[in-house]
């Protein structure tokens, strides 16, 4: 396998709606500021992007987005309906195939334009279940009342999940949601959806991400601290919700072990667990202990512009590596309702 | 550097307008049978899945690997999901060649599917942002007029289209899956 390393990360803001820009205006200036930070410039052998057709209720709304990166003379590229994290995998796998020594990676979303959880019943089994319309905050419900009934998360420790991560994101300028927020108050407030309060609940999010990646001599030509991508994997799960175990994460699990998060301690973890009680099934499942420090900008319950969130986890592991003095540092991304696929990526300095 | 890639099985349903005596999930399932039949595997040998469509709204399913990803036989496997525009199969391929050529995988299932009969899929290319022109014209009102360019420019006999297609629609006389 060759050494791989992330060079240059940048993400706009998360926001609720951006009212002013469109995809392509949101994703310009984070390209850009990606591209400048690489130090390749244009200089870069392909490009990856992910996003997803039914935020933006268009056929192929993708095709809008390489208008940020400009695609004329003809580039080098590729699109995955799904989070920006896997199109850095495919992105990976070029590089791993000595097809490029460099490429672009970028996650874009605008939620804001539908409604979120009304669009994501889309996602289920069109026959059986999307006539039913079960919005994505009732579907997690489900899955947090099982959890609840087997013992495995309490509403306190969901509650305590979701202040901590936005305490955190107080020093997280593209957050969100952040601030400190008492236990014992959250506990008092209605629920949204039993047995889900408002703050078990990640906002809806409109933002984008980009990042650069590079092979060996290419990182370490032009980086001073490459965040080296150590190990990369993802696994899937079946969909329908009566197949599978929702109190356990069966598919990170698997997807840890085959990127080698257990090889050694890990300083950070980045969790893209969109409802609390992910984020404890997510730790769980990846083994963390007490010398973790678990989403340090906050994660997904901090801001989740959907398509970008999982990359941006990515993107701030990267920075806990070159920045924060993190050794070694996991980072998570899903896709799907209750977690269906996930992916995991083990960053080092 | 990378793995030689070689294709040792394919398969095929029928193409035709409008498959109404099977699912999406039955009909992948039948291509994807059809493709371990002829490489004499099992779901059991596939390392991972790639799935290719586009765009989603010709089925009217948001994302619709996560919901196709069981019958294809990849549950608890890896899954990638290529959408490119026009040229999906060809890239969808790509990917799943690159898996094996980069030493990720050895064994991949790959599959590119259409049900357009699910949908309406002149509808799904006709929604019009707002400031952009609305066309209403599917996809054969997109091409037609850079095909009249083409062949005003390139002084091509007017009957340039009627010839290809009748060329290949008398090669497809012996494509037991063609549709027309």
């Amino acid at each position: 396998m060759r050494d791989v390393a992330v060079i240059s990360f940048a993400q706009s803001p998360s926001v609720r709606r951006e009212v002013d820009r469109n995809e392509v205006e949101i994703l310009m200036p984070v390209v850009r500021e990606a591209r400048e930070r690489s130090g390749l410039g244009q200089d870069i052998d392909f490009i990856c992007s992910g996003s997803t057709d039914y935020l933006a209720g268009q056929s192929f709304a993708f095709v809008s987005g390489l208008d940020a990166i400009g695609a004329w003379p003809p580039v080098s590229e590729s699109h995955v309906e799904a989070d920006g994290a896997w199109a850095l995998y495919e992105a990976w796998v070029k590089i791993q195939m000595g097809y490029a020594d460099s490429a672009l990676v970028y996650g874009f979303g605008k939620p804001s334009m539908g409604d979120l959880p009304e669009v994501l019943a889309l996602q289920l089994d069109p026959y059986l279940v999307t006539p039913l319309w079960p919005d994505a905050v009732s579907v997690a419900a489900l899955q947090a009342r099982l959890c609840l009934d087997a013992g495995v998360v309490s509403e306190r420790a969901m509650a305590e999940a979701a202040a901590r991560d936005r305490r955190n994101a107080k020093g997280n300028p593209f957050a969100q949601v952040k601030g400190d927020f008492e236990v014992e108050k959250l506990l008092g407030e209605p629920y949204l959806v039993s047995p889900l309060r408002k703050h078990d609940c990640s906002p809806i999010s409109d933002g984008a991400a980009a990042m650069v990646i590079a092979a060996g001599d290419v990182a370490r030509r032009v980086c001073k601290k490459p965040a080296w991508i150590t190990g990369i994997a993802h696994i899937a799960e079946p969909q329908d919700l009566g197949v599978r175990d929702l109190t356990r994460s069966r598919s990170t699990e698997m997807a840890a072990e085959k990127a080698g998060v257990g090889k050694g301690g890990i300083d950070a973890a980045e969790l893209h667990g969109p409802f609390s009680h992910q984020v404890l099934l997510l730790e769980r499942a990846l083994g963390l202990g007490s010398g973790t420090k678990v989403n340090p900008s906050g994660g997904a319950l901090a801001g989740n512009p959907m398509m970008a969130a999982g990359l941006i986890r990515i993107g701030e592991a990267a920075r806990c590596v070159a920045e924060g003095g993190a050794r070694r540092a996991v980072a998570h991304a899903s896709s799907g309702p209750c977690l269906q696929q996930n992916l995991v990526c083990v960053l080092e300095g | 550097m990378a793995e030689l890639c070689g294709v040792i099985g394919i398969g095929q349903t029928k193409h035709t307008a409008a498959r109404k005596d099977v699912s999406m999930p039955g009909l992948v399932r039948e291509a994807a049978e059809r493709a371990l039949a002829d490489a004499e595997l099992t779901w059991k040998d596939i390392d991972a899945v790639v799935l290719g469509k586009a765009p989603d709204m010709f089925e009217g399913v948001m994302m619709p690997e996560l919901f196709l990803h069981d019958a294809l036989g990849g549950a608890y496997k890896p899954m990638l999901r290529v959408h490119t525009a026009g040229s999906v199969g060809g890239s969808t391929a790509i990917v799943a060649a690159s898996l094996v050529q980069a030493g990720v995988h050895e064994r991949v299932l790959t599959v590119a599917f259409e049900k357009q009969s699910e949908s309406n899929a002149m509808w799904a290319l006709t929604i019009s942002m707002p400031f952009a022109m609305a066309v209403v014209a599917g996809a054969g009102g997109y091409f037609a007029p850079l095909i009249r360019g083409y062949i005003r420019r390139s002084g091509a006999p007017e009957d340039t289209g009627i010839r290809v297609a009748l060329k290949d629609r008398k090669n497809a006389l012996k494509n037991p899956y063609a549709h027309l």
